[in-house]
């Protein structure tokens, strides 16, 4: 482009520089989360995937009644790895547990965060959130069940990248739990100490492997990978980041699409006979296409490259953040070249096309009309000669007119601030969703505080607690196999609580399954499901009776006696036990003996982050309604500048200008606000059900009506502030605008 | 003197809706080089439909416009461009200049696009704008905006400069000095002249005089003794 045609375009954007750049930081808005998000998971996948490789994620941990004895020879008949873990629960303070274990060498090996190997008998090295969250720094001395130990280090290990306490469980609480890695022969030496395998397969033979197990043997416990939260939950949570980091940037970048397309559209508009003028001196039409189209590729790629820039900067804290939460290694960080281009160029390919267009479109107009102007449209609108505006008062008359003639901005200005408003209410609404779940959901259903789980089956009636038996087991499914635990429960059960969609309590003599898992599978009342056991394989038959309104989990429920019977168990048999206070039962029956987490001060902690979180969005939110709000009404400004420069001459005050122009732009504002709340449920919906897709858990849709308030205030916050930015502009219009017309 | 200018047959009718106007009627005609012509007639007479048709911005329905042999009539739209380059300057009656470009900018944006066009300080000297290279046209009067145009005009030497109304929003005073401009540049370059005009007088100061009436010529005379525009009558 001629040089001089830069001048103008540079001079141009100067005197409007408040729309350019408004419309500026929404492409580095834009950007900047496009590429903080994309390639901070990218990163996070990639290091995953790595530290997965190279520490050798287990396929499954199981536990089988008696140790088995020749692991080498079963490794070697069906060509995987296995090692025996061991594993203690030790109360380091008052509601602290320290789970340690033992040091492997093929499966889940551990990686050293800070500090060093393990050398000594006194060695630990323990998990970098409890580290935190306890104050515990290399060197410090802990007192562990009787026995001293040095702390030698911050460590990782792929089965507990996500430290909880249980494999269902899905908050972490470094708190009060953490895990630490100690020598092998430590563990032997401890009470309590609680073993099993993990495995890792070569070959497609877990079915054979397991059939193996169960003939001479009894496998008591199977979780797979992908049933265990410790493992899948960072992969959920790295796809909703990624998920994040693509849909909503494109969001923005829609909007400001429409944005640009006005300015410049605004700007030919106004410069006709400039464009007619190039023309006649000898540009050519391209030259003039090109000249429009750098408006909207400058902003593009100038908002671009800083915004990639600012998301370079944002992706290692995102990283961080994110790897200390999970208890992930990071040892690369790259820039990705696929996204940082896609980053760089996206806002340009997004906006070329459609300028483009609209640029043709107008340089269609022949020359000769352009330089008179262009052609001057006076009809009355269709709209308009619906309603008989003549009967109206004049200033509902006046208003009225104004918005027929202006309906498409003001159809964009509710969907720019229902765009603001969707982005407010789904940080709302992810906090009100998890709240629900867990003080809601989780506090209703579990009414027991100890789970003791034994090393056989158990046919002497309890002296005290709730007996149960839980198989992990399969429905197969087109989408390949949907693991869920069947729960067998005495059918007066009180330690676990359910309540059908109505909210009527369940009793536990019928067939009941969860809202979770009847989601997924798409299942209703009295529909049969065929059922494969994961320990012994067997496939039965069950009847589905009632569905529980509870989101935790893959579950179903039903009377122990159906259970026993379908799985060839003796009668009365159970395997664990419910119980409100600590029992006393020997620890040579038992395989495990484990507390409830306390979900509700483990929940505060999480969600304090969530919290900062929900005020960055509210703010980024506020931030993308001001600008489009403020865009609209400046521009509505400026082309009324003759209509209010006449009203100023004729003696209207500003007040009741900005009244009659612009004050009942706010309806629109509260038209986009309500549309967004049913858009934001049914997409926020969507959004939770891709994410968790791969989790053990359904995030339930809920909002608050505080913040739905609270979301309001901040819209029409942004409202007011736009019309005080605006007050400016409209100061600014001369009364000579009027008077003397052909200046313009 | 050779002929740079054959017009031969032209007819442009414009529709608008579903009514159609004529607005040239089998135009015929001559003109020479360096000549200044003068064409005169009522509004809506015409005059600027023929005079952007010459120029290459607006199209004919039929006949030919031949410049220095060349039918601009039969040219696209690229070759087009390429002609108004090469040969044309435009003057017009609100100026048309880019608000947001210097006296300067203003005229380098034609001499940007021109192969070896004139040197533009020296032109500003030459249109009488000394010192005024930095300003922008709000800050100059109608005259010296008209100049700034006439300096865009002709910064690539066009054979051709066509100027619609230029004094139209002028005062007489400006007008005669703005004429004189028109006609010092016609000497120095030989460059043939088209003034629009309603204003009769300025006539005197033309070689030839053409008159338009409802789209059609209604006469062409050749002005034996032309003056110089200090002494054209208001
Ligand atoms: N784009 C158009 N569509 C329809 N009619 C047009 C158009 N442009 C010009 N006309 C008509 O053609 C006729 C000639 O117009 P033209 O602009 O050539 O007149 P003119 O002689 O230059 O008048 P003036 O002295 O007022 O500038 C006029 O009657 C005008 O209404
Ligand atoms: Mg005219």
């Amino acid at each position: 482009m001629v040089v001089t045609l830069w001048k103008k375009l540079f001079r141009t954007i100067k005197e409007k520089k408040a729309q350019y750049l408004a419309a500026w930081v929404l492409i580095v808005i834009s950007s900047a989360l496009f590429y903080s998000f994309t390639a901070a998971g990218t990163n996070l996948v990639d290091n995953l995937d790595t530290f997965y490789q190279t520490n050798h994620v287990e396929d499954a941990n199981f536990v089988v009644q008696d140790p088995l004895k020749k692991t080498d020879k079963l490794e070697e008949q069906f060509d995987l790895q296995l090692e025996r873990r061991l594993s203690v629960d030790v109360p380091m303070k008052e509601d602290t547990i320290v789970r340690l274990l033992n040091e492997t060498h093929s499966i889940d090996t551990y990686s050293v965060i800070e500090g060093r190997k393990l050398q000594s008998d006194q060695d630990i090295l323990i998990d970098q959130g409890f580290a935190k969250a306890h104050d515990i720094s290399i060197g410090d001395q802990l007192d562990l069940s009787g026995e001293q130990f040095v702390v030698k280090g911050t460590m990782a290990i792929p089965d507990y990248i996500y430290p909880l306490r249980i494999t269902s469980g899905f908050l972490k609480n470094p708190s009060a739990f953490g895990v630490a890695i100690v020598q092998g022969d430590v563990l032997k030496n401890m009470p309590n100490t609680h073993s099993y395998y993990s495995v890792r397969f070569n070959q497609d033979n877990k079915e054979t492997f397991k059939h193996l197990l169960n003939e001479n043997n009894h496998v008591l416990q199977w979780i797979g990978k992908q049933d265990n939260n410790r493992i899948t939950f960072i992969q959920g949570d790295i796809a909703a980041v990624k998920k994040m980091g693509e849909s909503l940037p494109i969001g923005i970048l829609l909007i400001t699409l429409v944005i640009i397309l006005i300015l410049l559209w605004r700007l030919m508009k106004k410069e006709y006979v400039q464009i007619g003028t190039l023309y006649a001196i000898g540009y050519k039409k391209s030259e003039i296409v090109r000249h429009y189209l750098t408006y909207a590729a400058l902003l593009a790629l100038s908002g671009s490259i800083v915004g990639t820039l600012l998301g370079w900067l944002l992706m290692h804290p995102l990283i961080s953040v994110f790897s200390a939460y999970y208890n992930l290694p990071v040892l690369t960080t790259n820039p990705h070249a696929g996204y940082l281009l896609i980053s760089l160029l996206l806002p340009l390919v997004f906006f070329v096309p459609l300028t483009y267009i609209l640029v043709r479109r107008v340089l269609r107009i022949p020359p000769v009309i352009l330089m008179k102007g262009g052609r001057i449209k006076t009809k009355v609108n269709k709209v308009e000669r619906i309603f008989k505006l003549r009967n109206l008062k004049f200033a509902k008359k006046f208003i009225l007119r104004d918005i027929f003639r202006n309906l498409p901005r003001i159809g964009f200005l509710s969907i720019g601030v229902m765009f603001a408003t969707l982005l407010l209410l789904m940080g709302f609404i992810t906090k009100d969703s998890m709240t629900y779940l867990v003080h809601d959901n989780f506090t209703e259903v579990y009414h027991y505080k100890y789970e003791y789980t034994f090393n056989q089956l158990q046919t002497e009636p309890p002296q005290s607690g709730q007996p149960a038996s839980s198989i992990p087991s399969a429905i197969e499914t087109k989408e390949g196999d949907q693991s869920l635990v069947l729960t067998g429960l005495e059918p007066d059960n009180s330690a676990i609580q359910l309540k059908d969609m109505d909210g009527n309590r369940l009793k536990f003599d019928s067939v009941i399954i969860n809202k979770s898992l009847a989601d997924k599978l798409d299942i209703a009342e009295g529909d049969k499901i065929e059922v494969t056991s994961q320990l012994s394989n067997k496939t039965f038959p069950i009847r589905i009776d009632h569905i529980a309104n509870s989101y935790l989990g893959d579950m179903i429920y039903m009377p122990l006696e159906q259970l026993n019977q379908l799985n060839d168990y003796p009668k009365d048999s159970y395997m664990a036990l419910y119980s409100d206070k600590e029992l006393a039962i020997p620890k040579e029956k038992l395989a495990s003996k484990s507390l409830t987490d306390n979900m509700v001060t483990g929940f505060e902690q999480i969600i304090q982050p969530l919290n900062y979180g929900i005020i960055a969005i509210a703010l980024v939110a506020a931030i993308i309604a001001v600008i489009i709000i403020y865009i609209l009404i400046s521009l509505l400004i400026e082309e009324n500048s003759y209509k209010i420069s006449l009203m100023k001459v004729i003696g209207y005050n500003e007040r009741t200008i900005q009244k009659l122009m612009i004050g009942y732009n706010v309806w629109f504002v509260i038209l986009g606000f309500f549309i967004a709340i049913p858009i934001t449920l049914v997409s926020i919906s969507a959004f939770l059900n891709s994410i968790t897709a791969e989790m053990n858990i359904t995030i339930p849709v809920k909002i608050d009506w505080v913040n739905i308030a609270i979301s309001f205030f901040v819209i029409l916050a942004a409202y007011y502030v736009t019309l005080l930015l605006n007050k400016r502009l409209l100061k600014k219009v001369s009364m000579h605008e009027a008077i003397n017309k052909s200046t313009e | 003197m050779g002929k740079l200018l054959g017009i031969e047959g032209v007819n442009k009718t414009y529709q608008s809706g579903l009514s159609s106007f004529q607005a040239l009627t089998d135009i015929k005609l001559d003109i020479n080089r360096g000549e200044i012509v003068v064409i005169l007639g009522p509004s809506g007479s015409g005059k600027s439909t023929l005079i952007n048709a010459i120029g290459g911005i607006d199209r004919v329905d039929s006949g030919t416009i031949h410049v220095d042999s060349e039918d601009i009539v039969s040219l696209n739209d690229n070759q087009l461009v390429h002609y108004r380059r090469e040969k044309v300057g435009f003057v017009f009656q609100m100026y048309n200049l880019i608000p947001n470009l210097t006296v300067y900018e203003n005229i380098e944006l034609a001499a940007n696009i021109s192969k070896s066009p004139l040197t533009i300080d020296e032109l500003i000297d030459a249109v009488g704008l000394t010192g005024m290279a930095n300003r922008f046209p709000r800050e100059l009067s109608g005259g010296q905006q008209q100049r700034v145009s006439i300096a865009r005009a002709i910064v690539r030497k066009p054979e051709l400069l066509l100027c619609d109304e230029p004094t139209g929003a002028l005062d007489s005073k400006i007008s005669k000095e703005i004429l004189k401009l028109i006609q010092q540049i016609n000497d120095k370059y030989n460059t043939t002249v088209l003034i629009i005009t309603h204003n009769e007088a300025i006539s005197a100061m033309a070689d030839r005089v053409i008159a338009l009436k409802d789209g059609k010529i209604e006469s062409n005379t050749i002005n034996k003794q032309p003056i110089e525009p200090e002494g054209i009558e208001w």
